[in-house]
């Protein structure tokens, strides 16, 4: 079963997230409510996907990102999830390592093709 | 004389006495009331809660239940079918008010955040159970403006057609925020017909408003709408956003009526119609750029923008001695658009000035020819 790491301040979109992923038997579902968590998390645990939207207290979803990919030094697969679709910061999303884009609103179902996606790649 | 009163057979209190027991009993039986007021009111508080919380918990497994489970809507009998989800939730709200009001704000969430079958799905859960009268009778009711506003606002994102008679009254509300909410919802349910009622308010647009409807119009409705109407109004904050709007979804069949704005008593719009002409306009408007300039009682602000614009769409060899014209008026942006302008036209200042003149305009001259600003 992999491990799938959510990081959203955002409770109700997390659970529908948790629920819609486990559903799907895509994976068991771990909740970081801030940067902080989600950074406190990634250093004690191995995931198999970080699912991370942009605008988080403490760190946003960016810093999570470099945080993985060059403090940590992990190949992990990040999906980045944001209200902000802005070109900059979708570039920018890609350029530290993300390896998908989600732009909200977003499909649940879509978001499940996404992970199952890059769990089987 | 002493007053004395006998309690049992042996005390007795003097006046003064008595008079400071009666203050000690006031003081410890206040002090007794509050503290049971304010136990009362965490315990009331904690409750709701507690009560709030467990309407969230409850909403939200049915509503992800809901939502991840879209292909239910198509299976009427069965235990996990939509009917069935939609009875539950209609059973714990049960005939709380507080309940209803929390499942509006979630399914309002979840939907910002959603789209596709899942937005969808919400949509029919909100108007399934109804929740479009909570709204409506909040803001019917003679509650505060903030909760009248919040009905606007939960109307608005649920796209509930019905209530728009209902918003248009509140258009002419003398509450400011009202007024601007109902405008606001309209434009969003609307966004073609917003035209309509933009052109008839008297509320002053604030850059939240022009924000907001250019957000509904950048949808797709902008490039259709003929936004000139706007230009007809009494309103000068609405000339301006369709000024604003001719310009940026760049509708060159409107510019005419930009160039007869060029008259209008408001400099801003004076200043903002130039501006448009320079940005969309062609050389028949530089003619027309021309014609405002030779009005001897324009402000500053005004020749300025008509410069720019003339130097965007002029030609050198027939607009250069207008613009050179301005090289000895009083203002500085107006000698320093000259210069940018005749740049602009391609033509050096050199070519175009005195000998006199570019030595009166020599810091501007030198600080536009410095190569940090060169293209």
């Amino acid at each position: 079963m992999a491990k799938i790491l959510v990081c959203d301040d955002d409770e109700a979109l997390v659970s529908m997230i948790r629920f819609k992923l486990t559903r799907d038997n895509l994976g068991e579902v771990t909740k970081a409510s801030d940067g902080r968590e989600a950074k406190a998390l990634l250093r004690d645990e191995n995931f198999d996907l970080v699912i991370t939207d942009i605008h988080m207290p403490f760190h946003s979803g960016l810093e999570i990102t470099t945080f993985i990919r060059r403090e940590l030094m992990k190949s992990t697969p990040i999906i980045v999830l944001s209200a902000e679709g802005l070109e900059n910061t979708v570039l920018e999303a890609f350029d530290l390592g993300a390896n998908d884009f989600i732009t909200k609103p977003f499909s649940p179902a879509e978001l499940a093709v996404r992970v199952r996606r890059i769990l089987q790649a | 004389m002493k007053w004395r009163l006998l309690i049992g057979d042996t005390i007795a209190l003097t006046g003064v006495e008595l008079y400071i027991v009666g203050v000690a009993v006031l003081f410890f039986s206040f002090g007794l009331l509050m503290i049971i007021v304010i136990l009362a009111s965490r315990v009331i508080k904690t409750r709701h809660e507690s009560s709030v919380q467990s309407y969230r918990d409850h909403f939200q497994r049915l509503l992800n239940s809901i939502v991840v489970n879209t292909s239910a809507l198509e299976k009427p009998d069965s235990p996990v079918s939509f009917d069935f989800k939609l009875t539950e939730l209609d059973r714990v709200i049960g005939g709380s008010v507080v309940g209803r009001q929390i499942l509006i704000s979630q399914i309002i969430h979840l939907k910002r955040n959603l789209s596709g079958n899942a937005a969808y799905v919400l949509s029919k859960v909100f108007y399934g159970l109804n929740l479009q009268a909570v709204s409506i009778s909040n803001l019917r009711s003679f509650k505060s403006y903030e909760k009248k506003v919040k009905a606007i606002r939960e109307l608005a994102e649920m796209n509930v057609k019905e209530a728009i008679p209902l918003l248009e009254r509140y258009l002419l509300s003398s509450n400011k925020l009202l007024a601007q909410e109902s405008l606001l919802a309209i434009s969003q349910m609307r966004p073609d017909d917003s035209l309509r009622y933009l052109v008839k308010t008297q509320q002053t647009i604030t850059p939240w408003i022009k924000l907001n409807v250019f957000h509904y119009w950048s949808g797709g409705s902008g490039q259709r709408l003929d936004f000139s109407g706007l230009l007809t109004s009494n309103n000068d904050t609405i000339i301006r956003l369709g000024i604003d709007m001719i310009s940026h979804f760049r509708q060159t069949s409107s510019i005419d009526k930009i160039s007869s704005m060029l008259s209008h008593p408001s400099e801003t719009i004076v200043v903002e119609s130039a501006e448009v002409l320079g940005r969309i306009g062609t050389d028949k408007h530089a003619k027309i750029l021309v014609s405002l300039l030779e009005n001897k009682n324009l402000a500053p602000e005004v020749i300025r923008a008509a410069l720019a614009s003339l130097g965007k769409i002029g030609q050198p060899e027939h607009h250069k001695d207008v613009i050179a014209g301005f090289i000895d008026h009083g203002d500085f942006g107006v000698r320093f658009q000259v210069l940018q302008s005749l740049k602009a036209l391609g033509l050096k200042p050199t070519n175009v000035l005195t000998a006199n003149d570019l030595e009166q305009n020599e810091n501007i001259v030198r600080h536009l020819e410095d190569p940090l600003l060169q293209p």
